[in-house]
């Protein structure tokens, strides 16, 4: 074994994904090619068991500027270690973890999966380190959310996510709560799932497939995704100490608290990973990712959706309908979406769920869905769907295949599939004699949807372009910028009606006597306007929020007052009304005094008045003050009131409303205490 | 303004650091004394490789050293190359009292020499000097852990039960051969005491002044990834230039 060259893991990981860098091949673009040919025994030196080579591709893709020989100073177990026999043997039987330990790493994941292959029985969980009290359903449906449904053909890794519903107690209800029980945050956990084949003989089926999986409460895809990608392959070749080693770090991290910002030591990296304020609040990518995949140099925002591969080559057949899925997704229709992997569709999904935000979640969604999910008949029934959720499939020919409206003769760029269809062609029930087939063509099958607001053509006309090149760096600045894109839609979207919410809340006059409160603040039009490439996100209200001190530093738009009170009026003032108000319906109850107890119902938003609102939107209305224009291109002004009009009967409305009530009926009580 | 240790990230150089040597020479000890400046008896094995972050100054430079501190636990050797992986500096840890310690901390050595970052800096540290030196008191006070020769437990730490301190009697490792060793190889050498922190400050000193600090800053600063990702230029360590000298040492030592 003198004579061998060996790149090291060295360099592994930080060129692993030039592979991925080249332009993906027009026919098989879906999966994450992370080792193309790891296994192949020609042209294959000798492999370096302390730093095995797992990417041939990479090596060949860069050559490593240096080449060692090898002596014989190999520490002595590793030097015994060779790939094939590592195949299946993953000394698992030591794993321990102190309790204390579990504690702090519960904090962050659940455990760390393996899922095998059975020929008998399909997937099946290996092991759970550490150890983890769930029900057989969970069981069942881990191991098979964890397993893509597309047939794999290649050898390889490719990274997805899953989210599945956790049941809420044990079936034996005399049992003590059990501290290896997961606590969700939602109801829910989340899996990400690094799932690989390749070549094994000893198998009947000459593949070994296995998925390694992170099981957390925490919905931070792009966190996850990166820490999986560095334990994946890295697990495949030293087995069960790595799981040891990874989570005896996550088990060393702070506690990880929302809206915070740490630096996480895991394998021999470090990364600054960001946490959002809240799972609604959105976090802004200003700059754009590194080349690099999963680069530890870049900070990590942890919940938006993995950068990698650029999201445009996933909407490649229908990018310029892009502007009406996401109408779609604010106006809580359901959507499929299908792809030819798990690894494509799951990332669709957590990106789809990103650019909505922060409007708040409604229905489930599931960024990859099989037939086994205890919820399936929930969602897969001939009655129609329920709103606002968000479904993803990798096998194609399921589900599609009795619904026929949904096939169109769109132009087929190529073999990328995003077929979201609208409730109002009701789902087919899963045909699962059907037989697979090569999939719906990609493209947006909704015909019914009428687009309400234009398109931005120079952003469609660069993702084009983008996608024509092939040149990944323009894929994913045309990624980013879409991404960004559609944020701010969001944001805009939303910016009527807070103007709106914002005549609701008493004024400072009307409750002078209470506190001099803040309103709402008001969302800064002109940096919407103005907002180029790099513009931050404004911060969702919530995160201005219970932060006493920094209330004052906010600028308040107070419909009553052009600027607030900084000092506290202490004086009993004589109760206003205001002469443009644009509900009929509100009361105001402001006249006490000092000392006296404070009416709770001053302390709360006034109703929302659907009429008001809608009228508030047109510069006709009879309000004092003209509506400003309005920061979304509608393509007309009887389409702005119908979007909001449909949008005010979803329920993410009523969620939306009532979050905003929370928030500043606690501010408007925090002011009077403190009063 | 301000304090520069406690300025922003940006302004401090990040160090990436990792500890190897056998098990139980009292790795995690060492930096343990360095980040906190605590001994604990009987500390439990490492499992993996644990993260720690120390902040420095070194005259007018302020450097953040990121630690890995890796197990020595045979089956977690393969593991090793994830943390020396684009490493600018190492210690490799041996225990006096142990001569085959130094036999593993010289394979380690190699394979640094070999796999890592051309330009890390090694230092070679002979740990628990406490045991070999005749000091009165201190060493009869600690429990005594059990004494296998492959034992697990960090700091199994052969001897101490042998109440009248034998001193040099249970060195095994002879400070002129590991010295020699370590010129020969090209190293700084320090013998280090994490229980009475002799020796421990002072290699993280003198790593630092080994460091290309300026090369580190230009190529993060020319995005080109972490500062160890620069491969191509060659510095070659001096041993002629390590300063032995502890006073020397301390007065710009690092301030933790």
């Amino acid at each position: 074994m003198e004579e061998e060259t060996d790149i090291g893991l060295t360099n592994l990981s930080s060129k692993t994904f030039s592979a991925m860098q080249t332009p993906p091949r027009r026919s098989r673009p879906s999966v994450i090619k992370i080792s193309r040919r790891s296994t192949t025994p020609t042209n294959s030196p000798l492999k370096s068991p302390s730093s095995p080579n797992l990417f041939k591709d990479a090596q060949l893709a860069t050559p490593s500027p240096r080449r060692l020989s090898r002596s014989n100073t190999l520490p002595r177990l590793a030097s015994q270690r060779s790939e094939s026999s590592n195949i299946g043997s993953l000394d698992l039987e030591s794993l321990t973890m102190g309790e204390d330990k579990v504690a702090r790493l519960r904090r962050w994941i659940y455990a760390l999966v393996i899922v095998d292959f059975d020929l008998e029985y399909g997937p099946k969980i290996t092991k759970f380190y550490p150890s983890l009290t769930i029900t057989p359903s969970e069981n069942e449906n881990i191991a098979f959310s964890s397993f893509p449904d597309a047939p794999q053909t290649e050898e390889g890794s490719q990274l997805h996510s899953f989210r599945i519903r956790q049941v809420e107690q044990l079936e034996d209800k005399t049992q003590r709560p059990d501290p290896d029980r997961p606590q969700s945050v939602d109801g829910f956990m989340y899996g990400f799932s690094c799932f690989t084949q390749r070549k094994d003989p000893s198998s009947k089926r000459g593949y070994q497939q296995r998925s390694l999986v992170i099981l957390t409460k925490h919905s931070y895809p792009a966190l996850f995704y990166t820490l999986l990608f560095s334990l994946g392959q890295s697990f495949l070749h030293h087995g069960g100490p790595m799981l040891e080693a990874a989570c005896h770090n996550i088990a060393t991290w702070s506690d990880p608290l929302p809206g915070s910002t740490l630096e996480l030591g895991f394998l021999g990296s470090v990364y600054t990973v960001e946490l959002p304020s809240s799972s609604e609040s959105p976090q802004s990518q200003a700059v754009v990712a590194s080349l690099k995949a999963y680069d530890q140099d870049t900070r990590i925002l942890a919940s938006i959706p993995p950068s990698y591969p650029p999201i445009i080559a996933a909407f490649e057949a229908c990018i310029p309908h892009l502007w009406s899925i996401w109408e779609c997704l604010v106006l809580c229709e359901p959507i499929l979406v299908f792809g030819p992997s798990a690894a494509m569709v799951s990332q669709v999904v957590w990106w789809l769920r990103d650019i909505v935000k922060p409007l708040p979640l409604t229905g489930d969604f599931r960024p990859f869905f099989t037939i086994h999910d205890a919820d399936y008949t929930t969602f897969v029934n001939p009655r129609q769907p329920q709103s606002g959720i968000l479904l993803a499939w990798d096998l194609q020919g399921k589900f599609t295949s009795r619904s026929p409206n949904s096939f169109t003769d769109r132009p087929i760029r190529n073999n990328k599939a995003l077929t979201p269809k609208t409730p109002r062609t009701p789902w087919a029930t899963a045909d699962t004699s059907s037989v697979f087939s090569a999939g719906p063509p990609p493209g947006w099958k909704t015909k019914i949807h009428k687009r309400y607001i234009s398109r931005d053509q120079a952003l469609l006309k660069r993702c084009e372009e983008a996608c024509l090149r092939g040149d990944l760096r323009a894929k994913l600045e045309a990624s980013n910028a879409l991404r960004q894109h559609f944020s701010q839609r969001t944001t805009a979207f939303l910016v009527p009606l807070q103007r709106y919410l914002n005549t609701l809340i008493p004024t400072p006059a009307e409750s002078a006597t209470v506190t001099n409160f803040p309103s709402l603040p008001s969302i800064s039009t002109s940096s919407l306007v103005t907002s180029g490439g790099n513009a931050m996100f404004p911060p969702s209200p919530s995160s201005y929020l219970p932060k006493s001190s920094s209330v004052t530093s906010l600028t308040y738009s107070s419909p009553g007052s052009s600027a607030p009170s900084p000092t506290i009026g202490l004086a009993p003032s004589i109760p206003s009304t205001r002469a443009h108000t644009p509900s009929p319906l509100h009361v105001i109850h402001t006249p006490f005094q000092p000392g006296t107890p404070i009416p709770a119902n001053c302390l709360r938003l006034k109703p929302f008045s659907t009429s008001a609102f809608l009228a508030s939107l047109s510069p006709s209305s009879s309000s004092t003050t003209p509506a400003p224009p309005s920061l979304l291109p509608f393509k007309s002004s009887s389409k702005q009131r119908d979007f909001y009009d449909r949008w005010l009967k979803t329920r993410a409305f009523g969620v939306w409303l009532g979050e905003q009530e929370e928030v500043v009926k606690a501010v408007l009580e925090k002011r009077a205490y403190e009063l | 303004m301000g304090d520069a240790a406690s300025g922003s990230a940006d302004r401090s150089v990040q160090v990436k650091l990792v500890l190897l040597g056998e098990a139980a020479v009292g790795k995690s000890s060492v930096v343990l004394r360095f980040v906190s400046n605590e001994f604990q008896p009987n500390k439990e094995p490492t499992i993996g490789a644990a993260f720690l972050t120390q902040k420095c100054r070194l005259e007018d430079r302020v450097l953040r050293y990121e630690i890995w501190d890796t197990a020595g636990q045979e089956r977690f050797h393969s593991l090793a190359p994830m943390y020396y992986r684009n490493a600018q500096a190492a210690v490799v840890v041996y225990d006096v009292t142990k001569a085959s310690s130094l036999e593993k901390a010289k394979t380690w050595v190699k394979e640094l020499q070999r796999q890592a970052n051309p330009n890390i800096v090694i230092a070679l540290a002979g740990n628990k000097i406490d045991l070999v030196q005749p000091s009165p008191s201190s060493s009869s006070s600690i429990s005594s852990p059990d004494t296998e020769d492959e034992a697990d437990d960090a700091t199994a730490t052969p001897g101490e039960s042998g109440a009248e301190a034998e001193g040099e009697n249970l060195r095994q490792v002879p400070r002129d051969e590991a010295e020699a060793y370590a010129q020969e190889a090209g190293l700084l050498f320090f013998e280090t005491s994490a229980k009475t922190g002799e020796g421990i400050v002072e290699i993280f000193t003198e790593i630092a002044k080994k460091i290309p600090i300026d090369q580190i800053l230009a190529s993060s600063r020319g995005g080109a990834g972490r500062p160890g990702a620069q491969g191509a230029r060659t510095g070659t360590v001096q041993p002629g230039n390590v300063n032995l000298d502890e006073n020397n040492a301390k007065k710009d030592g690092c301030q933790c």
